[in-house]
């Protein structure tokens, strides 16, 4: 059993399998790629988007109302790769990047996964922008921190796998999701391997000092690995540290004390000026 | 390798003029093309033929009408303009020469 999904394809409805709508997305996201910079690109879209859909009405009939991931593959096949100008530069465009896009990335965050999502769009060390933020921080005299909470409310978390190859800007489809699932395991794997040595020699160590210990030990292990925090938790749990830190700041550090005045009396004033706008109207 | 791996180039370079004598015979829309070029040398699919389609008529060698078809949404006919033609005549022109040239160059006939 397979979930089905609708498309509309130059204004013509189907229903397809989830895995071959991935692959169908991939391809007609590959298509614009190379297209890219075409002054036609929306008219050839739309002619390969019919030419899809003229292809798909084969294979319904009145006893078949879903397109298979087979399907998607068979036609996807006979469209074959789309050729655009750019491919004349070369093979090397067979590594495509796929759209990139900003989001939050809640694996290993802090405290809302920007700094996480921003090392990610540049492709550079999380820590790295940890330290500019900090900087940035610093030298705003806090104002950074303004802009951040802004950025918790309007930039996206990266949810869906889709989402998440758009962080990276590396193309979304089926072999793509495989692949990476694999490398992921296999890091795991190496984790856990890892893990399972530190635990051992642990063990051994506690069985030498005495039984008592060994005893406390199982009781510990009795409650299991800890499991990951639903993430509604987390960013509560980000919303009372930083409401922690403002709070201490705003008793103890001049600076921050500063800031907090100014923001609110700012506040103020955009509120006074709203609410005179307002009534004016 | 095989000539035909060695005229790949080749073939692709003429594709345009293939679609070019296509249309040149009669009317067409896409999937006439490629019934056409399809038991030949030239055989392609929609991913090449779209794009180069644009191109052709970017460069103005070729134009199209929307015209309705018995089943489904309506098709683009294509067809030649008059520096499609000029330039068709020219394309043959040259690449009877390459032949006469190639021929000249050797003794292999």
């Amino acid at each position: 059993m397979n979930k089905v999904t609708g498309i509309n394809l130059n204004g013509n409805a189907y229903q397809l399998e989830e895995p071959g709508y991935a692959k169908l997305t991939a391809y007609l996201a590959q298509a614009r790629e190379q297209l890219a910079g075409n002054p036609d690109q929306t008219e050839i879209m739309a002619d390969l988007e019919q030419a899809i859909a003229d292809k798909f009405q084969r294979f319904l009939s009145a006893h078949k109302s879903v397109v298979t991931e087979n399907d998607v593959e068979t036609v996807i096949k006979e469209m074959g790769p789309v050729d655009g100008e750019r491919q004349e530069n070369g093979e090397e465009q067979a590594a495509f990047r796929g759209p990139k896009r900003l989001y939050r990335i809640p694996e290993g965050e802090w405290v809302a996964g920007i700094a996480n999502g921003v090392a990610t769009y540049f492709d550079v060390d999380v820590t790295l922008i940890r330290i500019i933020f900090v900087l940035l921080t610093i030298l705003t005299t806090g104002g950074f921190i303004f802009g951040y909470i802004l950025g918790w409310v309007f930039i996206p978390v990266a949810r869906t796998q889709e989402e998440r190859a758009a962080a990276r800007g590396i193309p979304f489809n089926a072999e793509e999701l495989i692949s990476r699932a694999k490398a992921e395991y296999a890091k795991l794997d190496g984790k856990r391997a890892e893990w399972n040595k530190r635990w051992s020699e642990w063990k051994k160590e506690q069985r030498r000092e005495s039984r008592k210990r060994e005893e406390w030990l199982r009781h510990t292990q009795w409650y299991g690995p800890r499991h990951h925090r639903p993430s509604a938790f987390g960013e509560l749990l980000g919303i009372i540290v930083f409401c922690f830190f403002a709070w201490y700041g705003y008793h103890h550090v001049p600076v921050i004390h500063d800031f907090l005045d100014a923001a609110w009396s700012l506040w103020h004033r955009v509120a006074d000026q709203l609410a005179q706008y307002i009534s004016g109207q | 390798m095989e000539t035909n791996d060695r005229f790949a180039s080749i073939r692709k370079g003429l594709l345009e003029f293939a679609v070019l004598n296509v249309i040149s015979a009669h009317e067409a829309y896409a999937a006439d093309i490629l019934a056409a070029l399809s038991s030949t040398e030239f055989q392609t699919q929609e991913g090449t033929l779209y794009p180069l389609l644009s191109k052709l008529r970017r460069d103005g060698l070729l134009e199209y009408e929307w015209r309705e078809s018995e089943n489904g949404p309506p098709r683009k006919y294509y067809r030649l303009t008059e520096k499609g033609h000029h330039e068709l005549r020219g394309a043959e022109r040259y690449w009877k020469r390459l032949i006469i040239t190639l021929k000249s160059l050797g003794t292999n006939r």
